[in-house]
């Protein structure tokens, strides 16, 4: 609902990150993404599309990693990515008694710059 | 040239709801970020623990957060505590900035404990830290027992989750031992309280927690 914040966040760090290095223009920026962070990369694109015009992004490409979601069974300490984000079951033992692991990054990764 | 980064993209609010988490702590203020659906009961439940919680002494302030209009605020205002009213103007979540603007209006070395009640939403809110020391989710039994899984993060955040309108429980299906299972698979160390405001079932065992906290 607010990626148009969270683009504007990304941006502003991304610019500050390359100046710092002693670049001048940006190609491109890496975020991660988890499946359960709340945000929509494809709203998230066109936000970053939208507002990158006339800053030294003007032509970068906003790639998203989606990371997937990831449980650890409590029970046998199976790793598992569940096969359906309503049902978690791990698939060694049938325990339900398991707790996700990954799935809710928000963050920046790196950048190419120039 | 590539530029390792790795950071929070929200690093700016967490930032600024860092120093408003210090001026907090410095004036002795145990802070709560109470999120739900709207409509879910957060202010009747801040209205029923309210009470309580005053007449054992504790000293509570609340920020009301909405999208428009000060219901919520002239509700709260009725019990005799302080409170200010933040309007986002269309803003789907608090964020520490508006609440660093309104901080200094509260009379915080006079305070023990202040409540925020988030903007009715179950998405947003739960990214954007606003200097709290816990987050409080209250999901009513009528919103459905799907809502741990559908809406994880919020989940994942709270140190604590209320169930409330119990009293309805009888008529509708409501899987309580699902929901349950379900808050505990995101978050295993999260707390559960039932409550009803109506018959105040559940209000007692909540408050004897918040005190608990400080
Ligand atoms: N039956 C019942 N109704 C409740 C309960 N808690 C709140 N309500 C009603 O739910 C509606 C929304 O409550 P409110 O506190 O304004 O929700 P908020 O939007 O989350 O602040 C109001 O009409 C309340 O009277 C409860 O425990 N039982
Ligand atoms: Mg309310
Ligand atoms: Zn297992």
């Amino acid at each position: 609902m607010h990626e148009l914040y969270i683009a504007q966040s990304i941006l502003d760090s991304a610019v500050s990150h390359c100046l710092e290095s002693g670049c001048s223009r940006i190609e491109s920026v890496t975020v991660q993404v988890g499946v359960y962070s709340g945000v929509m990369s494809e709203a998230l694109n066109f936000a970053f599309d939208v507002i990158k015009v006339g800053t030294i992004a003007e032509t970068a490409s906003l790639i998203t990693e989606k990371v997937a979601p990831q449980c650890v069974c409590k029970n046998c300490a199976q790793i598992f990515e569940p096969a359906d984000r309503f049902i978690l079951i791990c698939p060694e033992c049938q325990s339900m008694d398991v707790s996700l692991t990954k799935g809710f990054e928000l963050q920046m990764l790196c950048l190419e710059a120039i | 040239m590539n530029i390792q980064v790795v950071s929070k993209i929200l690093e700016a609010n967490d930032r600024l709801a860092d120093s408003n988490a210090r001026k907090l702590k410095a004036a002795g203020v145990y802070t709560i970020n109470l999120m739900g659906a709207p409509g879910a009961g957060k202010t009747s439940v801040l209205e029923a623990v309210i009470t309580q919680l005053k007449s054992g002494g504790l000293r509570v302030g609340v920020i009301e957060g909405d999208i428009t209009g000060s219901e919520d605020a002239q509700r709260i205002a009725t019990l005799n505590v302080p409170v200010v009213q933040i309007n986002t103007g269309g803003a789907c979540h608090l964020d520490a900035n508006m609440i660093n603007e309104v901080l200094d209006s509260m009379p915080l070395d006079s305070l023990d404990m202040l409540i925020i009640e988030n903007v009715g939403n179950l998405v947003c809110p739960a990214e954007f830290k606003v200097g709290e020391d816990i987050k409080l989710m209250v999901l009513s039994v009528t919103e459905g027992d799907d809502k741990p899984l559908k809406y994880p993060l919020m989940f994942r955040e709270s140190a604590a989750l209320v169930f409330n309108k119990i009293d309805l429980l009888p008529y509708i299906n409501f899987n309580m031992d699902r929901a349950q299972k379900d808050a505990m698979t995101i978050h295993h160390e999260i707390r559960i309280f039932k409550t009803s405001c109506k018959t105040r079932d559940g209000v007692e065992e909540l408050c004897a927690w918040l005190k608990g906290l400080r």
